[in-house]
């Protein structure tokens, strides 16, 4: 059971995760996020499950985590502003990823827009999800996954890793908790502040970033090669192709193929 | 439409320091927006028109164009419009196999979901700033929308 008295033993962040609810199994620890009622701000609250019975990846894909193996926790922000949300999403992953290398010693990469992998196998994915009231942000809720002492992946998840997995050792939940939310928490000042070095950042740890890429947008792929420039500081995905001229997306669905 | 026509306009603005210009005449309505190193185009027209950079990008002639043009039906009804707060697909339900969250008539309440606008993998629920009812649902389901682009009219309480 994650114990949350160790994991405050080990905060050191301002104010993200300063309060934190905790359910021994929750449906989506999302869903909890979006629908929390609350006179006062949330802004930095933080909710974990140690057994999410209805995890959702994207289009409520679902995917199963093991009880007490693996960290599965949403984050609510109230941020000041709604520009380049994917590139927020991206910053938390790069959270999840930084902490990953550090304790695997392995280069752990962002898959764009919302994964983490380590040696071509998953160990994080996202899911942010936000609440508009008319044209203000009101709400953003960003639910991280990480597989942090899961061994045993069914056979749907041939293409599943883990901290324990990646080094044979076993990891303290609440420790790893605490070193993610202090990346997040450097992060999420950068990208409250449009810091360009963000973007640096983020493009540097994208898998194929700089590379010849072949694309599928909404489910059709696109004739030739393009080279994945990363993100721009909108948050809108860019290539270069064939002619030198830059494509940007800035919702379509898309799919990078590395060859 | 004339592709040289948007060229030439395309052309000029990047000349200029102008940083976005809208052309509208008749039924050819084009937007224009310079950004650091990238050019953003938008089209609306109700005609169908080629992908947004066709002028100079041939290779992408077989790429369909649903995505640039916009399928909204002009918005009739009077009352306050709800515009879309970001760019994106425009979803009236949260599942396909899901009852819409509004239907024209519908009576809303303040923080009621109207709409999802997903983007990237992001799901963004729009919730009414205040209660009414919804007199018309301007974008059908599916369909990109673009920034400030009206979404529902919705008639005050």
């Amino acid at each position: 059971m994650f114990n949350s008295a160790l994991f405050k033993k080990y905060q050191v962040t301002n104010w993200l995760g300063s309060s934190l609810l905790y359910f021994d199994e929750l449906n989506s620890t999302n869903k909890y996020a979006k629908e929390m009622v609350s006179g006062q701000s949330l802004h930095g609250t933080l909710i974990l499950a140690d057994w999410q019975k209805q995890g959702r990846g994207q289009y409520d894909r679902s995917w199963i985590a093991s009880a007490d193996q693996n960290l599965t926790f949403s984050i609510i922000l109230e941020p000041n502003h709604s520009v380049a949300l994917t590139t927020l999403t991206l910053a938390c992953a790069l959270a999840v990823a930084d902490v990953c290398s550090y304790l695997t010693r392995k280069e752990c990469k962002l898959k764009w827009p919302n994964d983490v992998f380590c040696e071509g196998k998953k160990i994080a994915g996202l899911l942010t999800e936000s609440v508009f009231l008319g044209s203000q942000i009101s709400r953003l809720v960003i639910g991280i996954g990480l597989n942090v002492n899961e061994t045993a992946f069914g056979s749907g998840l041939k293409h599943a890793t883990s901290l324990a997995k990646l080094t044979g050792s076993e990891f303290e939940r609440e420790r790893v908790l605490s070193q993610i939310l202090t990346k997040i928490e450097y992060y999420y000042r950068l990208w409250e502040t449009k810091d360009i070095a963000l973007i640096k950042m983020i493009n540097k740890h994208l898998i194929g970033y700089g590379k010849w890429v072949h694309l599928t947008v909404d489910d059709k792929p696109r004739e030739g090669l393009f080279k994945f420039l990363g993100i721009n500081e909108t948050g809108s995905m860019m290539v270069l192709n064939k002619e030198l001229e830059v494509d940007t997306f800035a919702h379509e669905q898309i799919r990078i193929h590395l060859d | 439409m004339d592709l040289k026509l948007v060229k030439n306009i395309l052309d000029l603005i990047a000349d200029s320091e102008v940083n976005e210009v809208s052309i509208e005449e008749g039924d050819f309505k084009i937007k224009v927006k310079k950004s650091p190193d990238v050019e953003q185009v938008t089209y609306t027209n109700s005609a169908p028109v080629a992908a947004a950079s066709a002028p100079a990008a041939p290779a992408q002639a077989t790429a369909p164009v649903e995505a640039t043009t916009s399928e909204s039906a002009p918005a009739t009804a009077s009352g306050e419009t709800v515009k879309a707060p970001i760019v994106g697909t425009f979803y009236r339900s949260p599942s396909p196999d899901a009852d819409a969250f509004v239907k024209e008539g519908d009576k809303v309440t303040k923080g009621q979901t109207l709409c999802i606008i997903e983007a990237m993998k992001i799901m963004n629920e729009i919730e009414a700033e205040f209660s009414g009812t919804v007199k018309q649902i301007v974008v059908s389901d599916g369909t990109p929308v673009e920034f400030d682009q009206p979404l529902f009219i919705i008639q005050k309480d």
